[in-house]
């Protein structure tokens, strides 16, 4: 426990580094501060993957059975899916956006961790079936390539902001050009999207499988994961299709994300979570 | 010697006087050789950009005003009098020397604020200066300090962020749009002014390949056309050309506007909603206000470009203060390297001089004492070298304590005059051994192994 405890304080510390880092790259564009964030970010997701083996081995479960595990989990994922991303496209900019949210994830996690231990320990329910950590790592991954496609957005808008207001403020030449980020927020989604597909398909066979009261698939959690799964194929569809990009596109990713948020955090009363 | 620069610059005079005085790139290795031909320029570099003609040498104390020397000869290359550049010409010496070419490879004494072109002039008067054998440890390292220093003002500080001319805000605000390579991308010039052939030229530079060109005049459309590669439009096939290109810059004669919003509108259908950046540069404008409203269209009129162009220099000048700590922090440093380069001579011209005294006296001492066994020559030898060490270090010490930037240089020469050396330059010390006894063979070497050292040192 004290090991565990130990690595995902590392993470923590590392994440926050990589924050520090790659936002002061944005106002001074010093090459050295994009590097510190990238080792920062990379010692935290090694620190992160050793807790959560080292949770696995202690505890025979996945790292993904209680809400604060979740979080923690998303967390993971978020700088994994951004590390990778890193490899072929550098945009220490979004790096900016996205390594706060994947520090706030695991400090958030964390801290309910606490809360939950403070009350007395529940055991897991039938929760490590095969077809239940389908639906968590696809759903997993998933918001973490969502996460990178909002942080896109808002380096969009706000590269979009400045050049209509035709402003030369302290961002101005430190964020991507804007026919890049649209693109590279497009790609995000059409790699999240059938992640996302697998993940609720997934759940729903579980669901459908039996153990579940009847009229599941009407709870606020269900619908809103629905709702988020609708809005981010309507944006692939406008986006592919009707050509819409712009800022209305990413309004639209802004919101996704949004609702994927809520639907996590939406009561139910069949989800394992909430 | 001193170290001296005698120039003039667009801030001292306008371009009819800085002309007469300007060294052509194929002409500096004769100005070179010029200077150097002069007895008392022991080292001579020249810088010689557009905005100044500058002359840097190291001048020996055998010219009693170096500055006159250097007026002398800019006045003989101009051929013309010395009159006519009174008011024209400034000089530094030593250590300002430092401080001002700094200032200039870091673009801070350029017309245009940091300006980029300067550090690659300097580096050329440097090269230009080694392969004339002009140069030599001072001017050598001077220069290399000088595109050291410039390099870090600009890297360290904001003076050389921003465009500061409509063509460069331009492709700044384009690039943010498509990405810093604009290869792929289509330019559409619209009217043949001669401000929209310069920014299109900008925009070209950057990789952007196709250029489409559309005036009412089809002949002038073509002849543009053929300045750019590109190919020439009607202006009745302008909703088509709206279609292909990305970035569209406009500069026609037209009393009100030829771009609309409903021909943009329809374009940007046509185009399947990708970005559009229309580059306005005409007086009345050529398109029409509420087409920078449509999503997805980037508009910048003249007033937008010029403020962009104030605001950058604006910041630029923010950034000068931090640009001078960094040089002046570098002059220091070339200013400490330099006393030291003064003061290791003078440390072993004391030293040898005190060595000869010594070899000197020993020499009388021996022919005075001849009864003295060899045992007691060796502790009488040992004593007196003991004796000139005690006295050799705190004046080493001292020099040492004059080389230092916040040392006084003054007290070099006081020095210098305690030990006898006044007046003399480098190498020029004569030791002249007391009761005109004869120096003894090891003397002699010393006292020429010190005059080597000095001579290599200086």
């Amino acid at each position: 426990m004290a090991m565990e405890s130990g690595f995902l304080a590392a993470a923590g510390i590392g994440y926050l580094v990589a924050s520090a880092s790659y936002g002061a790259h944005i106002l001074v564009r010093e090459p050295r501060l994009a590097l510190c964030g990238r080792i920062a970010a990379i010692v935290g997701v090694v620190c992160h993957t050793a807790a959560i083996g080292v949770h696995c081995a202690t505890t025979h479960h996945t790292p993904f059975t209680t809400p604060d595990e979740t979080l923690s989990a998303s967390a993971w994922a978020i700088v994994l899916a951004y590390l990778a991303l890193d490899l072929f496209f550098r945009q220490p900019a979004l790096g900016a956006v996205v390594q706060p949210i994947a520090f706030l994830c695991l400090f958030t996690g964390a801290v309910l961790h606490r809360a939950r231990m403070a009350q007395p320990m529940q055991p897991p329910r039938d929760i490590d079936s095969g077809m239940i950590n389908l639906h968590v790592i696809a759903i997993l991954f998933a918001f973490g390539l969502l996460v990178l496609a909002f942080g896109c957005a808002v380096l969009y808008l706000a590269q979009h902001s400045m050049l209509k207001k035709k402003r030369s403020g302290s961002l101005f030449g430190k964020l991507p050009p804007l026919a890049t980020i649209d693109q590279l927020a497009f790609g995000l989604v059409a790699f999240a999207f059938p992640l996302l597909t697998i993940g609720i398909i997934a759940g729903a066979i579980r669901a459908s499988g039996g153990g579940f009261p009847h009229g599941w698939a009407v709870d606020p959690k269900i619908l809103l994961s629905a709702v988020t799964w609708v809005v981010y194929g309507v944006y692939l569809g406008l986006h592919a299709l009707a050509h819409w990009r712009g800022p209305r596109a990413n309004y639209l990713l802004i919101g996704g994300l949004l609702i994927a948020l809520a639907t996590y955090f939406a009561p139910t009363g069949v989800h394992r979570f909430g | 010697m001193s170290l001296i620069v005698l120039g003039i610059n667009h801030t001292t005079a306008d371009i009819a006087v800085r002309e007469k005085l300007a060294i052509g790139e194929r002409q500096i290795p004769v100005a070179l050789d010029r200077l150097v031909r002069i007895d008392a320029v022991a080292e001579a570099a020249v810088l010689s950009t557009c905005n100044r003609t500058e002359v840097y040498a190291v001048v020996t104390s055998l010219s009693d005003d170096p500055e006159d020397l250097l007026a002398d000869f800019l006045a003989g290359w101009g051929e013309a009098p010395r009159h006519a550049f009174d008011g024209h010409l400034y000089c530094y010496r030593d250590g300002a020397v430092a401080t001002h070419l700094f200032s200039v490879a870091a673009g801070l004494d350029s017309m245009i604020l940091g300006e980029p072109d300067i550090q690659r002039q300097v580096k050329q008067a440097l090269e230009a200066m080694q392969s004339a054998g002009a140069g030599r440890a001072v001017l050598n390292r001077l220069f290399q300090d000088a595109l050291v220093a410039g390099k870090r003002a600009r890297t360290e500080t904001g003076i050389a962020r921003g465009a500061s001319s409509v063509g460069a805000v331009a492709v700044e605000r384009a690039t943010q749009i498509f990405g810093e390579s604009l290869a792929g991308r289509t330019v559409l010039v619209l009217g043949a002014g001669k401000m929209s052939e310069v920014t299109a030229k900008h925009l070209q530079a950057r990789g952007a390949p196709a250029v489409l060109v559309a005036n009412r005049t089809y002949e002038k459309a073509v002849e543009l056309a053929r300045q750019f590669g590109g190919s020439a439009k009607h202006f009745d096939e302008l909703p088509q050309a709206l279609t292909a290109a990305d970035i569209v810059v406009c500069s026609t004669a037209a009393p009100h506007p030829v771009v609309t919003r409903t021909l943009i509108k329809d374009a940007m259908r046509a185009r399947h909603n990708r970005e559009l950046f229309l580059i306005d540069i005409a007086v009345p404008r050529d398109v029409e206000p509420a087409v920078g409203d449509i999503e997805n269209v980037y508009l910048y009129n003249i007033d937008d470009l010029n403020q962009l162009v104030a605001g950058a220099r604006q910041a630029r000048a923010g950034e000068m203060a931090r640009a001078r700590e960094i040089i002046d922090e570098a002059a220091v440093e070339f200013l400490r390297w330099r006393r030291s380069l003064e003061a290791a001579p003078l440390v072993v011209a004391v030293r040898d001089k005190l060595a000869a005294l010594r070899l000197a006296e020993l020499a009388r001492l021996r022919s005075r004492l001849p009864g003295l066994t060899d045992k007691e020559w060796r502790a009488v030898e040992a004593a007196m070298e003991a004796l000139t060490n005690k006295v050799a270090h705190p004046a080493t010490m001292a020099i040492k304590q004059c080389a230092q930037p916040d040392g006084d240089p003054g007290a070099i020469d006081t020095i210098r005059r305690a030990f006898g050396l006044d007046g003399t330059a480098a190498g020029e010390e004569s030791i002249a051994a007391p009761d005109g006894v004869e120096l003894p063979l090891e003397a002699v070497a010393v006292i020429d192994a010190g005059s080597k050292q000095r001579k290599d040192g200086g």
